[in-house]
C-alpha cells in the first residue's frame, strides 16, 4: 500500500524562483491497483513520480511505501529501495542499445548482485511471461516500439519489483500497441502487483481502477 | 557498483571498437590534410628542379656565387654578383655561344654543426688570438668565440687539429686562431677547394650551331683551367648541377596556401570533433536516458556518474593508443614525412636556420598528445554537465 500524506514540495524555497510543485497532495494506492495520473503539463505529476520513486524527498509531509517511511531518505537507503522494491518504465524505453535483449532484462539483477545463471534464468522467465523469449539474444535495436516497452516492462519486474512507476508508457506507441501495454499492466496488478500510471491518454487512463488528476499541484479527482 | 561497472563496461566491445574507428578516421584525416598542404611545397620545388633539367634552362632565382680559377693569374676567381655572373655569360654569349648555362653547386662544410662558407679575411672579423691570414700555413681554420669557447671544454683550442667534415669528404684542419664574428668557423677558399669542399662545377654549356664546343677567346685561359676542374660524366664536360638557391617567390605562394589549409584542416577537425562528440555512436550523450534508467534502477546518482566518467574515460583512452598507434605505424612515418616537409619547408623558406627535423616530430607526437587531452576533457566535460540527471527524467515525465 502507497500512503501519500499532505504532501507538499517545493523547489527554490525562499528563492526568487520558488516553485510549489505540489500542495499539500494526499491519497492512497492499495495493493494491485492500477491507478491513472494525469493532469496538464506542470501540474506535479512529475514530481510526484519522482517522491514515490524516492527519487527525491517532499518539503512536508509522509510518502509511505508498504509501511516505510521514504519522505527522507537518500543516497544508498534510497538506491537499495528502488533496487528491490520498483520497477519503472518510461516513454522513451531508455534501453541500452548496444546490449542483447536479455542483457537489458538482466541489468537489475545484476544490480542486486545475484549471480549469471540465476539472472539468465529469472529474464529468461520475464520475458517468457511478455512472449519476448524468442528475441533474448536479439539487439534491441531490432525491435518494434511495442515490443521495447514490453521489454521495459519485463525489466521492471525482473528484480521483484512489487510497485511498476510507468512514465507515459503508450506515448510513442500506437493505438493498438498501447492498448497493449495497458491490457498488460492490468494482467500484472491482478497477480497483486501495483502500477501507477502518468498518462495523457484518456482512454487509456480510463482502463485503470482509478484516476486521480492534479491541476496547479493539487488532487482534483 | 564497482562489479556492476566492470561487467557494464565490459559488455561495450562494440561501442568502443566504433570509437576506436572513428577516432583513427579523424587522424587520418587530420594527417591528409597537413601532409597535403606541405606536399605543395615539396610539388612546387620538384617541378621547379624538373623544369630546369628538361628545359635546359636554369631557374635560377638567386645565384650567389661564381667561383673560377684562373691559371693566367693563379687566382680564384671570385663573382659575388649577379651582374657579374651575367657578364660572364654574355661575353660567352658573344662570342657566338648559344645555349650558355652557368650553374654552380657549392657544397659547403660544417664544423661544430655550422656551416663553413668561404670567407675573406676583412675588416668586419679581427683576429683576436693566434695567427691571421698570412701567417697561417695551408689547412688552416679560424674559430669564433663562440666556437672557441665550446672547445674550450674539451680541451681544445689554438693550435689543435680538427675534423671538418662536409657530405663528401672530410678533412684535417688545424685552428690557426680565434677570430671575432659572426657565429661561423672561417677558412681560405684556397683550402677548401683544394680539400675539395667547394667543387668548381662550373658547367659551361657552350655549343655552337654545329654543335661542336667552342674556345671562347678571351675566356680561353678560364675555360681551359676550369676543365681542368670540370669534373667528367659519362665522358661529356657538361654535369648538370642540383639547384641549389632558395625558392624566394615560390616558397611564398607555397607557404601562404600551405597556412591557409592548416587553417581549414584545423577548422575541419574542430567541426568533426563536434559532431563526434554529439553523435551517438560514440553513444556517450545519447546514453544519458541509459543513466538515468540506473539510477531508477537502483545506483545512487554519484555512482551512475562515476560509470559515466569510466565509460567515457576507456572509450577515449582506447581510441587514443589506437590512433595513435595507427600514426606510428604509418611511417613513424606520419611524424617522418611530415616533419621531413616541415623542415624542408621551413628551411627553404629560412634560409636554412630551421634545417634539421627532430624537433617536428616530436611536436607533432605533442600535438597529436594535445588533441587526445582536449578531446578527452571537452568528452567528460558534456558528461558531467548532465550531472543532475534527475533533470532529465523531469524533462521527460
Amino acid at each position: 500500500m502507497i500512503r501519500i500524506e499532505g504532501v507538499t514540495k517545493i523547489y527554490n524555497k525562499g528563492g526568487a524562483g520558488e516553485v510549489k510543485a505540489l500542495d499539500d497532495v494526499s491519497f492512497t494506492v492499495q495493493d494491485g491497483e492500477l491507478l491513472a495520473i494525469t493532469g496538464e503539463s506542470g501540474s506535479g505529476k512529475s514530481t510526484l513520480l519522482n517522491l514515490i520513486g524516492a527519487l527525491d524527498t517532499p518539503t512536508q509531509g509522509k510518502v509511505i511505501v508498504d509501511d516505510k517511511d521514504i519522505s527522507h531518505i537518500k543516497g544508498e537507503e534510497a538506491a537499495a529501495f528502488r533496487r528491490h522494491n520498483l520497477g519503472f518504465v518510461f516513454q522513451g524505453f531508455y534501453l541500452e542499445e548496444d546490449f542483447s535483449v536479455l542483457v537489458n532484462v538482466e541489468i537489475p539483477l545484476m544490480l542486486q548482485g545475484i549471480g549469471k545463471e540465476e539472472r539468465r534464468e529469472r529474464a529468461l522467465k520475464a520475458l517468457e511471461e511478455m512472449g519476448l523469449k524468442e528475441k533474448a539474444e536479439v539487439p534491441v535495436t531490432q525491435l518494434s516500439g511495442g515490443q521495447k516497452q514490453r521489454v521495459c516492462i519485463a525489466r521492471a519486474l525482473v528484480g521483484g519489483a512489487g510497485l511498476i512507476l510507468a512514465d507515459e508508457p503508450t506515448g510513442n506507441l500506437d493505438s493498438q500497441n498501447g492498448a497493449a501495454v495497458m491490457q498488460i499492466f492490468r494482467e500484472l496488478t491482478k497477480k497483486g502487483v501495483t502500477v501507477i500510471v502518468v498518462t495523457h491518454n484518456k482512454e487509456h487512463a480510463e482502463v485503470c481502477d482509478r484516476i486521480i488528476n492534479l491541476k496547479d499541484g493539487r488532487v482534483t479527482e | 557498483m564497482l562489479k556492476f561497472s566492470a561487467s557494464y563496461l565490459k559488455k561495450h566491445k562494440a561501442r568502443f571498437l566504433i570509437t576506436t574507428v572513428y577516432s583513427f578516421l579523424l587522424i587520418l584525416l587530420i594527417f591528409v590534410i597537413i601532409y597535403s598542404a606541405f606536399s605543395v611545397v615539396a610539388t612546387a620545388r620538384r617541378d621547379v628542379e624538373e623544369y630546369a633539367h628538361q628545359s635546359g634552362n636554369v631557374a635560377r632565382v638567386s645565384l650567389s656565387n661564381l667561383i673560377v680559377y684562373s691559371e693566367s693569374d693563379g687566382d680564384y676567381h671570385h663573382f659575388t654578383t649577379r651582374e657579374e655572373i651575367d657578364a660572364v655569360q654574355k661575353q660567352l654569349e658573344k662570342k657566338g655561344e648559344t645555349n650558355v648555362q652557368i650553374v654552380e653547386s657549392r657544397r659547403e662544410a660544417q664544423f661544430m654543426g655550422m656551416k663553413i662558407a668561404p670567407r675573406t679575411m676583412n675588416e668586419e672579423v679581427t683576429v683576436l688570438q693566434g695567427q691571421g691570414l698570412d701567417e697561417a700555413g695551408e689547412n688552416s681554420i679560424w674559430i669564433t668565440e663562440y666556437a672557441a669557447r665550446l672547445l674550450q671544454k674539451v680541451g681544445m683550442g689554438v693550435g689543435s687539429v680538427v675534423m671538418v667534415n662536409s657530405a663528401y669528404e672530410g678533412g684535417a684542419f688545424t685552428i690557426a686562431g680565434i677570430v671575432g664574428g659572426e657565429g661561423e668557423a672561417y677558412a681560405r677558399e684556397s683550402d677548401l677547394i683544394r680539400m675539395g669542399f667547394l667543387q668548381l662545377n662550373v658547367t659551361y654549356s657552350v655549343q655552337l650551331a654545329s654543335g661542336s664546343y667552342a674556345e671562347v677567346g678571351e675566356l680561353d685561359g678560364i675555360i681551359s683551367q676550369t676543365n681542368d676542374s670540370i669534373e667528367t660524366y659519362e665522358d661529356k664536360d657538361r654535369l648538370s648541377c642540383a639547384l641549389t638557391s632558395h625558392y624566394e617567390g615560390i616558397n611564398l605562394l607555397s607557404g601562404i596556401f600551405a597556412a591557409v589549409l592548416a587553417v581549414a584542416a584545423a577548422f575541419c577537425t574542430l567541426l568533426l570533433l563536434s559532431v563526434l562528440r554529439n553523435n551517438s555512436v560514440i553513444g556517450i550523450y545519447d546514453n544519458i536516458g541509459f543513466y538515468a534508467m540506473l539510477t531508477c534502477m537502483g545506483i545512487k546518482r554519484r555512482d551512475v556518474n562515476i560509470i559515466a566518467v569510466l565509460e567515457t574515460l576507456v572509450c577515449v583512452i582506447i581510441s587514443a593508443f589506437a590512433a595513435m598507434g595507427v600514426s606510428v605505424l604509418l611511417g613513424g612515418a606520419s611524424a617522418g614525412i611530415a616533419g621531413a616537409m616541415l623542415s624542408e619547408f621551413l628551411a627553404a623558406t629560412s634560409g636554412g636556420v630551421f634545417a634539421w627535423a627532430w624537433w617536428v616530430d616530436i611536436l607533432y607526437i605533442a600535438a597529436l598528445a594535445a588533441f587526445v587531452v582536449i578531446y578527452f576533457v571537452l568528452t567528460l566535460q558534456k558528461v558531467l554537465a548532465k550531472r543532475n540527471l534527475l533533470s532529465v527524467l523531469r524533462s521527460e515525465l
